[in-house]
């Protein structure tokens, strides 16, 4: 009569503290997985290399796209958009086409209602038109803004250029970009005809001094905007009021000032400075700097797609490698393995001790890429790239001219070590299943 | 302990069908020290793999311990070998990377997570194998009888009740053979541990309690040496 299985399986030998059912000591296994990285030394070294290789780049591309678009947002608000823009209703449906007519004529007392709030306000009016220096002519966006409160939103005056001046309210004057001057062969002190309409559509020419010329950080100033003096503009364009109101650094929730404030601390402040502007202003709105940069997120967001296919391609060159050296040392361990199982070792221990070496390999590649990474974007955050041979006076859509720098991230430093260990031990799975596939006997004949 | 009954197996190729054993019925006793002896392809070695439980039959029945092991799955049949069988390989098979008392260990570190024991349990079972004084080096540093010894070690370290050596002394030169049966005979009689042995070594045969000779699949001999032996002391007094 046979006997249960279980009264069989019972350990036969002296009283022994029993491992539990089908599992190994895992410090052994751990233990194991190591000492085979010493195997073969070279392979090892040339896998978690490759490695290294994958996360260092994936962790230097991050930090430079990230620094990019940090410096573009803080760039794009400091001397494009503001924090955010009160406009009229009107406006607010179409905020990519500015139209005179819809100005907000009781700016006045809502910059004091600001002011109280605490929010740093300044008027502005935008508009197009052309302008002409001898025989060059080329369409530009332009800015009439108040010389007195605009620099406690926008930071004009530090990009001037040596020679030139600020605006003077009440005075006829231009300051224009850099590559926009160069391309006319404007100087400081020469005048320049700009021709656009008034606010009810009658053509209007104003021949303007160019007072100075900016080079700013933001390339979009320096290719197609040009600034005049507000009250000038009212004048010129028959205004009394402006086209919109632009606004400095928003209170957090917390009380602090966000001076590049995004995602829902944005949101919140909008939402908050909205609920409190209708019942002072209703026939205005806030919209927020990202509402007012379509062109900029549209940017980032295809980045961030394209990030993705980066960080696939790193790690699918990665595994590549880390596959062929595993499926090489699971191969030339059949016998090894037959004999671990003969002695009673479980499909999962042997599948565990497999997995582990691949995670060792995917450890020491993925810190010494971190340790790589991270020395990469030191200087990319202290250094910088200077791509202003590459770019020139091109604009490519980000915010940034000249020197790119990086930013640090550990969030995705973490994320790129964890990834590095999880998908090597991922890869190692397959391997490790098709020795497990073999039985014991065919194991230890292999050859 | 061990009741082979009536065992068939036919190995398949595509279209061809080799029978290797041929309706094969033994019993072994516990405490044995046995060898299966026959030429290449008699089946000594399927035998062996069948009693491991690293094979099945194709038909029959292998009972140890009264439990029919052709009723186990594959990770109950990892578990009895566990706690049941220890095994010596012709080619030693130990983990290079390993020292010689990590190799006895990791049979022993299946069983039990008591790391004291562990160790006490590993260095006396170096020390019967005469091994007290290479712990700590890896195979690649031993002879080829110590790493069978080594192999030996980490068969009996668990005290299983059966250990199965498929031609122990087949890759160690005759002096090293023989003091390796002294060493497995020693201990077959210390510990009380059934041995079986494949073999057509003639120094094993010599050395086995009884012998069990395969030919073609089928036992073709079945004889207790000790008996033997004692006959012809008989006969020569």
């Amino acid at each position: 009569m046979a006997a249960s299985p279980s009264a069989a399986l019972a350990p036969p030998s002296r009283a022994l503290r029993p491992a539990p059912t089908g599992g190994s000591d895992l410090k052994f296994l751990l233990l194991l997985a190591w000492k085979n990285l010493s195997r073969h030394r070279r392979r090892t070294v040339i896998t978690a290399g490759a490695l290294a290789v994958s996360v260092a780049m994936f962790i230097f591309m991050d930090s430079l796209l990230r620094g990019i678009d940090t410096e573009s947002q803080r760039n794009l608000v400091w001397y494009e958009t503001g924090s955010a823009r009160i406009v009229s209703a009107a406006q607010y449906r179409d905020l990519r086409k500015v139209e005179l007519q819809h100005e907000i004529v009781d700016y006045r007392p809502l910059g004091t209602w600001l002011s109280e709030r605490g929010v740093a306000s300044t008027p502005r009016i935008s508009f197009t038109g052309e302008l002409f220096f001898g025989e060059g002519a080329l369409p530009v966006r332009l800015v009439g803004i108040d010389p007195a409160t605009d620099p406690r939103v926008f930071r004009l005056p530090e990009t001037l250029l040596p020679g030139g001046e600020f605006l003077t309210a009440g005075v006829p004057g231009l300051i224009l970009g850099t590559w926009m001057s160069e391309d006319l062969g404007i100087a400081v002190g020469d005048f320049v005809e700009v021709r656009t309409r008034t606010r009810h559509g009658a053509m209007q020419t104003l021949e303007l001094e160019v007072v100075g010329i900016l080079l700013s950080p933001n390339p979009t100033l320096n290719r197609g905007v040009a600034f005049l003096p507000l009250d000038v503009v009212q004048y010129d364009l028959d205004m009394t009021g402006v086209t919109e109101i632009a606004l400095g650094a928003l209170r957090s929730t917390r009380g602090r000032h966000a001076p590049v404030p995004s995602g829902a601390a944005l949101e919140r402040a909008l939402e908050r400075l909205n609920g409190d502007l209708a019942g002072v202003a209703p026939g205005v709105t806030a919209a927020g700097w990202p509402q007012l940069a379509p062109d900029f997120l549209a940017l980032v967001e295809s980045k961030q797609s394209s990030n993705g296919v980066l960080l696939f391609l790193i790690f699918l060159i990665a595994s590549v490698g880390i596959s062929n050296t595993m499926l090489i040392a699971v191969y030339e361990r059949i016998r090894e393995f037959g004999m671990m199982r003969a002695l009673g070792m479980d499909d999962a221990a042997i599948r565990a001790t497999i997995v582990f070496e691949a995670g060792a390999i995917g450890l020491l590649g993925s810190l010494a890429g971190l340790a790589v990474g991270a020395a990469v974007t030191w200087w990319l955050v202290n250094s910088g790239i200077d791509m202003s041979g590459l770019y020139g006076n091109v604009n490519i859509g980000y915010r940034v001219t000249g020197i790119f720098r990086g930013a640090w991230n550990p969030g995705i430093m973490l994320t790129a070590v964890i990834f590095g260990v999880a998908a090597s031990m991922a890869i190692a799975l397959l391997p490790a299943r098709r020795a497990l596939r073999l039985d014991v006997v065919q194991c230890l004949r292999y050859e | 302990m061990i009741s082979i009954r009536n065992v068939t197996k036919v190995y398949r190729s595509g279209t061809t069908e080799v029978a290797a054993l041929r309706g094969v019925s033994l019993e072994v006793k516990g405490g044995e020290f046995l060898a299966i002896a026959g030429p290449s392809g008699s089946g000594k070695s399927t035998l062996l793999n069948l009693i491991g439980c690293l094979d099945a039959a194709t038909t029959g029945d292998v009972l140890i311990d009264g439990q029919a092991v052709s009723g186990l799955n594959r990770k109950q049949l990892a578990l009895f070998r566990r706690h049941h069988l220890g095994f010596v390989f012709q080619s030693f098979n130990l983990i290079p990377v390993l020292t010689a008392y990590e190799n006895v260990s990791l049979a022993l570190s299946l069983i039990t997570r008591d790391a004291r024991e562990v160790r006490t349990r590993c260095l006396e079972m170096l020390a019967e194998v005469g091994l007290q004084e290479m712990t700590g080096r890896r195979p690649g540093e031993l002879s080829g009888g110590q790493q069978q010894r080594v192999a030996i070690a980490r068969a009996l370290v668990k005290e299983p009740p059966i250990v199965l050596a498929d031609e122990p002394t087949a890759n160690v030169d005759s002096e090293t053979g023989e003091g390796l049966l002294e060493l497995m005979r020693r201990l077959n009689r210390q510990f009380g541990t059934t041995f079986i042995f494949s073999t057509h070594d003639a120094m094993v045969m010599d050395y086995a309690d009884r012998l069990i000779r395969l030919q073609d699949g089928r036992i073709a001999g079945d004889e207790s040496r000790t008996e033997a032996a004692a006959g012809a002391a008989q006969a020569g007094s």
